[in-house]
């Protein structure tokens, strides 16, 4: 359902007082800016703090909010930037794996892939996905930050080339350039750990 | 991947994401149909995206929406009453501006006060004018001349009048204020500077000169006990000393000058009658504590009743102005409260010049300037109190008040939504009741929850049928009071919805599949968007109904179209079918962000309610 009032519309709309457009923005892109920043930081407790930053940036921001560029590229903006921030800071401390368990406060014991893998519904797929989910993420948590911030916006968010290259602030062949590495560096880190195309079901694509 | 399909590789990129045209895509499809590299390129990247895509997809956690809406809703409120005012630039420039030239002024009074010479040692200067007026007085005696007269043969120091037009111009009005017989005899036969101040009447403002000056002598007397010279002591000493030594006056002189005091003593009754008579007690025991104070007829003014206070005055004043000193700016609090004593002001004689000196570094001694200072500045503290008030009415009553004129009014629907009459108005498209069939789907007949669903009125409705409901509600509607119309109402739309959601749905899945239902649904949907940009958000709400009545199983478009659903309603004053679209939403879809603005809308209202409930009480 491709909605008809566009995003920047609601934002203006925001901007000019009306608070459920504003929630009709958090309906549309929460979710999405939460799957990028987890996938990004790759700490659930963290993204989650980043994604509360990231909307009250943007409310922040809303009085002085112009149309220039789509809203998607504002707000993955604001969210790809506090993560490079937040990896800065935690640059000092020990990364946390994403094999290894996150801890007690977050959750069971599990890795990350094994807690978003329980998120199907089919007791078969989803103990296909428990199988996948680490392999995928493995492969994922391969990738250099600025490949894996690319294929992250283009493959999960949706976001298009030209977009992703006002959000990182490189230009759109370097984007280019970044996804193909991305491509390319996934499939064999995939080939390497035993996983190729054929896992794939019904051979759907996450997002276009 | 394979380099030699570089020329298409930027190209493959973008048809396999889809950003490019019809045209170009149609060219590149062709290509790759021909070129064996840029097939496998492309199937590559196809292989790795399909991978890739099982990737779970996490959805948000709710918490902390509920604080970024209100968040948010603050800022639309802030949006709504208008920016705040941009400061000027004099605004911003105020502050430092006037900052500095404060600082300039008072580093030009400064200056100004450190130059002028009769400020520059008062206490010498004081000595000296001293000095001056017992040779005076004593050649005024030589010549046995009345007071009246010699009074006006004594010329007035001229640096008195600078120094009370220096200190005593506009500060201190105690004096001035007095009444002053023009026609009292002035001063004389002492003919001291003291009580050419008070006795003259002349200038209202050499009280107040006299005061200060009394003041200033105790300041400086206070920072130059501890390294005063001794000369400089010596000589004031032996000054006073050889004033007590004088000859007692003649009794006429006494006489008349007891008669000016008394004018003047009337005159200034509150003046500095009071600190001596409260200080005088701490003096050793000398025929001025046994003066008599209330006898007029007293030769009060005797010199050897001046020689003992003379002579006490160094023992007294000495350990005393060093506690007064910081006390002495709080001077001017007994101005405002503290009454003070005038039992000595008729009797009690203009004092000499020494005693002036003694009263002054005694008086802050007292206790009722002490006393009474905190007692006039306590009133201080309640002027910004009183302006707190205006300040704490102000500010809750914004938030609610914007909140109220966004919220729908609860007393439309209340009073006519929920009637019979009116039901039908709200919901153009309702079938009539016969319609209803027992096919009810058990998912939509379930009560709302219980928080929000007035009691178990509606839990009672869900284990019925739904035809047994549509006959047992017209009869309820006639029978029921009016306090439980508002639980039966709820029950009402929820069936009524029902009704058409049901009636709706069964005709379309004869008819259609799932797909189709969705299509009809998102063009009802779009048009339910055209209607909200127009702002009809009664047909907004119609198009969302019918657009729920297909029969969409698509939980991304059912919960949208039901929040916005739950909005239309809100914004139109259908309260109870806003509330029950949150509250479907809350029921079955209740982990999910939408189901958190769901509750925050349903607790909007509730507030809303209850803002309107408040003034009716």
């Amino acid at each position: 359902l491709r909605p008809a009032i566009s995003d920047e519309e609601l934002m203006l709309s925001f901007r000019g007082g009306d608070a459920r457009a504003f929630e009709e923005l958090v309906l549309r892109h929460r979710t999405p800016v939460y799957q990028f920043i987890l996938r990004l930081s790759g700490h659930p407790a963290r993204a989650e703090d980043l994604l509360q930053e990231t909307w009250i940036k943007v409310v922040r921001g809303a009085h002085g909010y112009q149309p220039r560029a789509r809203f998607t590229t504002w707000v993955y903006t604001i969210a790809r930037n506090l993560c490079v921030d937040s990896a800065r800071k935690e640059s000092y401390r020990k990364a946390e794996s994403l094999e290894a368990p996150i801890g007690a406060d977050d959750g069971d014991g599990r890795s990350l892939g094994e807690q978003v893998a329980d998120s199907g519904e089919n007791p078969e797929r989803g103990a296909h996905n428990r199988r996948l989910q680490p392999l995928i993420e493995a492969a994922l948590r391969s990738l250099p930050p600025e490949q894996r911030e690319v294929f992250l916006l283009r493959e999960y968010s949706g976001i298009a080339f030209k977009e992703i290259a006002e959000v990182t602030g490189a230009p759109e062949n370097t984007v280019k350039s970044r996804m193909r590495y991305a491509l390319e560096g996934l499939r064999r880190k995939l080939a390497e750990l035993g996983v190729d195309g054929d896992l794939s079901e019904d051979g759907r694509t996450a997002v276009g | 991947m394979n380099p030699a399909a570089a020329h298409v590789q930027d190209q493959l990129l973008d048809f396999a994401y889809g950003e490019l045209s019809a045209d170009q895509a149609r060219g590149v499809e062709a290509h790759v149909s021909e070129c064996p590299s840029c097939r496998q390129a492309l199937d590559e990247i196809r292989g790795v995206r399909q991978v890739m895509a099982k990737l779970a997809q996490p959805s948000a956690p709710p918490e902390g929406l509920d604080s970024l809406l209100a968040y948010a809703e603050q800022a639309a409120r802030r949006a709504r009453a208008g920016a705040p005012p941009k400061p000027t630039w004099w605004r911003r420039w105020i502050v430092p501006v006037g900052g500095l030239a404060a600082a300039v002024t008072f580093g030009i009074v400064a200056h100004e006060v450190s130059k002028a010479p009769h400020l520059q040692n008062p206490r010498e200067r004081m000595i000296a004018e001293k000095l001056n007026a017992k040779e005076e007085v004593a050649e005024a005696r030589a010549l046995s001349a009345p007071g009246a007269e010699l009074d006006r043969q004594i010329p007035e120091p001229e640096s008195d009048s600078q120094f009370s037009e220096g200190l005593g111009g506009e500060s201190d009005d105690r004096f001035g204020s007095q009444p002053v017989e023009p026609g009292a005899p002035s001063s004389g036969g002492l003919g001291s500077r003291g009580f050419e101040v008070f006795g003259t009447g002349r200038d209202p403002r050499a009280g107040k000169a006299f005061l200060k000056e009394e003041k200033e002598v105790a300041r400086n007397r206070s920072a130059e006990k501890r390294k005063d010279p001794p000369e400089t002591r010596r000589a004031e000493i032996r000054l006073r000393s050889e004033i007590a030594d004088e000859p007692r006056p003649e009794p006429g002189t006494v006489g008349k000058v007891q008669s000016a005091n008394r004018g003047v003593g009337s005159g200034i009754s509150g003046g500095p009658a009071a600190p001596i008579g409260q200080s005088e007690p701490s003096a050793p025991a000398s025929s001025a504590q046994a003066r008599p104070i209330a006898a007029p007829s007293a030769p009060a003014n005797s010199v050897a009743e001046r020689s003992s206070r003379a002579s006490s005055a160094p023992t007294v004043s000495a350990p005393k102005p060093a506690a007064p000193a910081p006390s002495a700016p709080e001077g001017s609090a007994p101005r405002s409260s503290a009454p003070r004593p005038s039992v000595a002001a008729p009797s009690a004689p203009a004092p000499s010049a020494s005693e002036h000196s003694a009263r002054a570094s005694s008086a802050p001694t007292s206790s009722a300037p002490e006393r009474s200072a905190p007692k006039a500045a306590a009133p201080a503290p309640s002027a910004p109190e009183s302006s707190d008030p205006e300040h704490s009415v102000r500010v809750p009553s914004t938030p609610d008040s914007a909140f109220g004129a966004a919220a729908p009014p609860e007393a439309q629907p209340s009073t006519s939504g929920r009637s019979g009459a009116a039901r039908p108005a709200a919901s153009p498209s309702a079938p009539p009741t016969g319609a209803a069939t027992a096919s009810v789907p058990k998912r939509s007949t379930e009560p709302p929850s219980a928080d929000e669903a007035p009691s178990a009125a509606p839990g009672a409705a869900s284990e019925r049928s739904a035809g047994e409901r549509s006959i047992a509600a017209p009869s309820q509607r006639a029978a029921a009071p009016s306090a439980q119309s508002k639980k039966k109402s709820y029950d009402a739309v929820a069936r009524s919805e029902e009704r058409e959601s049901v009636a709706l749905r069964d005709d379309s899945k004869q008819a259609r599949g799932a797909d189709a239902d969705r299509a009809e649904a998102e063009a009802l949907s779009r048009k339910a968007e055209t209607a909200h940009r127009e702002g009809a958000r009664a047909q907004e709400a119609q198009y969302l109904r019918e657009a729920l009545a297909t029969g969409v199983a698509d939980a991304n478009l059912v919960t949208n179209l039901l929040l916005r659903l739950c909005d239309a309603e809100l914004a139109i004053g259908n309260t109870l079918e806003g509330r029950a679209a949150c509250e479907r939403v809350v029921r079955e879809f209740p982990s999910t962000n939408a189901a958190a603005v769901s509750r925050r809308r349903l607790d909007e209202s509730r507030r809303a309610v209850t803002q309107e409930a408040q003034p009716l009480k």
